[in-house]
């Protein structure tokens, strides 16, 4: 086997202090009345696949089952438990509070450099809906960070609702420039998505709100000019978005949160509120998360749940030292 | 705040990027270069900048693992490295088109969907997305550099590649067949920059915008 896929070391002291640490991450979100999950190493292909968009199904590693079934290996923990609680847990009584540790397998590893094995702990919570249960969670995941003694850790925050109403007004039905103008406007290149707009006969308005999302630094201020003359969509997400800025702020967070009025859904479904976790620590996002409202519902049992993970060696490297900074 | 680092790739582009970057007061002068690979950029930003000498085709590798916060990048080098960086300021420099170019008897129209053609570039993920969009299919050849001998020596029937004047291909007695795209060269930055490390990103493209308005 390729040394890269390799968690750590056999025998390193990472083993230890890892399940250490995921005790400890795990003891905190039960405290908070998370219940911990057995999430599991296979899942059906088909059914998976049904749920997910080609850019999740892309990373999941597959092959065939005894029966000559597609099976694929605990990848993206999020659709594995959607699939888990429309599955056996739809009965529960609601909000049910969820929490996991499990090794997980991706082709594509973006948060752990090389490694195409890692572990990853996290929280969902199913059958909530509106700011508090967005709060909550947000809150559990800096929270956690913060349990486990991770130094300076922030949230960068948006919404897929931000740019959808601007990228559906630019691109109507064309697939090839939807693609184009959501590459251009989640790399914040504002040239190059105005640019993009104008050939495509975009209005005065729709150039102004392109210039706030791709904002490199945006304020409260940019938010709430989003928001004048808006759609529906993006009124809500604007409006969602000041909700969350007013309860860091009660909680005294104003320093450890930033706007990222560009964010996309960059695992298709997400659906409100998305946010990753830096630390200056760490050269790499330590996690993220947002809701996904319809993700269940694509297994048969509807329900909006909001959730996040977090990538374990990415926070014992940035706890370590080794975070590269 | 730790030491900030701007992957730069060596040469032309470096020398116009550095310059763009005195006259927007993001450095202080051009630095002594020499032969080192790291270079402290002295800066009014109140934070220490230092610049990281690479390949140009290294630079989207250097960003997007964090390793630099910044770099500067063509438009061709990101679009083949299909990495996911931010890309918040786009030079006036380092302009180029990126075109389809062969003999002059090659005559494109005569291609349709299900034949297969033989393209020379270096930038072979470019060029298999642009022929599958149209549903050609293309056998791409990939090469490092001096891509015209492939279509002048008969190795593929088209290249893709940049062109700049259009001067090595007319010595060549090679012709554009069909203009692409226009490459642009980008400031990038990495994702998942802290408050205090997205500050200094916000100032280096505000300073580079406010030069940009003066100079017009």
């Amino acid at each position: 086997m390729n040394s890269t896929t390799a968690v750590s070391p056999p025998l390193s002291a990472r083993v230890p202090r890892r399940r250490r640490f995921i005790e400890m991450a795990l003891a905190g979100l039960d405290a908070a009345g998370f219940r911990e999950i057995d999430v599991p190493l296979l899942a059906p292909f088909e059914e998976i696949r049904s749920a997910v968009d080609e850019s999740v199904a892309r990373e999941l590693f597959r092959f065939a089952g005894r029966s000559g079934e597609v099976l694929v290996l605990r990848g993206d923990v999020t659709p594995v438990v959607a699939w888990q609680y429309a599955r056996h847990l739809s009965e529960r009584p609601l909000p049910l509070r969820l929490s996991y540790a499990a090794r997980v397998a991706r082709v594509r590893q973006e948060f752990a450099r090389y490694r195409i094995e890692s572990h990853e702990l996290g929280a969902e919570l199913i059958g909530a809906q509106g700011l508090d249960a967005d709060v909550e969670i947000l809150s559990a995941a800096v929270e956690t960070l913060d349990g486990v003694g991770a130094q300076g850790v922030e949230c960068v925050i948006g919404h897929v609702g931000l740019s959808a109403s601007v990228i559906d007004e630019v691109s109507k039905s064309n697939g090839t420039l939807r693609r184009q103008l959501d590459t251009a406007i989640a790399a914040k290149d504002r040239n190059e998505a105005v640019e993009m707009a104008r050939a495509n006969g975009a209005s005065a308005e729709t150039i102004r709100r392109i210039k706030l999302l791709t904002l490199v630094r945006p304020k409260r201020a940019d938010l709430a000019a989003l928001a004048e003359g808006a759609p529906r969509e993006l009124a809500d997400a604007v409006l969602r978005l000041q909700q969350i800025i007013d309860a860091f702020a009660n909680r005294g967070w104003e320093d450890r949160f930033q706007l990222d009025l560009s964010r996309r859904n960059e695992r298709g479904y997400y659906s409100g509120v998305v946010f990753s976790l830096t630390s200056p620590a760490s050269q790499r996002a330590l996690g993220g998360g947002g809701r996904y409202d319809r993700l269940i519902g694509r297994f048969g049992v509807s329900q909006p749940a909001i959730g996040f993970g977090l990538r374990v060696e990415t926070i014992l490297d940035a706890i370590d030292g080794e975070g590269g900074r | 705040m730790s030491t900030l680092r701007i992957a730069m790739p060596k040469g032309r582009l470096m020398e116009s990027a550095l310059a763009e970057f005195e006259r927007a007061g993001i450095s202080e002068k051009a630095p002594d270069i020499g032969r080192k690979l790291v270079i402290p950029l002295k800066n009014g930003s109140g934070s220490k900048l230092e610049l990281l000498l690479v390949k140009n085709a290294d630079v989207p590798t250097y960003v997007e693992h964090g390793v630099a916060e910044f770099g500067v990048c063509g438009t061709d080098v990101l679009d083949e490295a299909d990495c996911d960086v931010m890309r918040p300021w786009t030079f006036a420099f380092g302009r180029c088109r990126i075109a389809i170019a062969g003999r002059p008897e090659v005559d494109m129209s005569r291609w349709s969907a299900g034949d297969t053609l033989l393209v020379a570039s270096k930038y072979p993920r470019i060029t298999r997305r642009h022929f599958s969009d149209r549903g050609w299919n293309a056998e791409v050849i990939k090469l490092n550099g001096s891509v015209e001998l492939a279509a002048v020596l008969g190795l593929s029937d088209v290249i893709v590649d940049l062109v700049e004047s259009g001067r090595t291909l007319k010595e060549n007695g090679l012709v554009v067949h069909e203009v692409l795209g226009e490459t642009r060269v980008k400031l990038i930055a990495t994702r998942g920059l802290t408050r205090a490390q997205n500050d200094v990103l916000a100032w280096m493209v505000d300073e580079l915008s406010a030069a940009d308005r003066d100079k017009s």
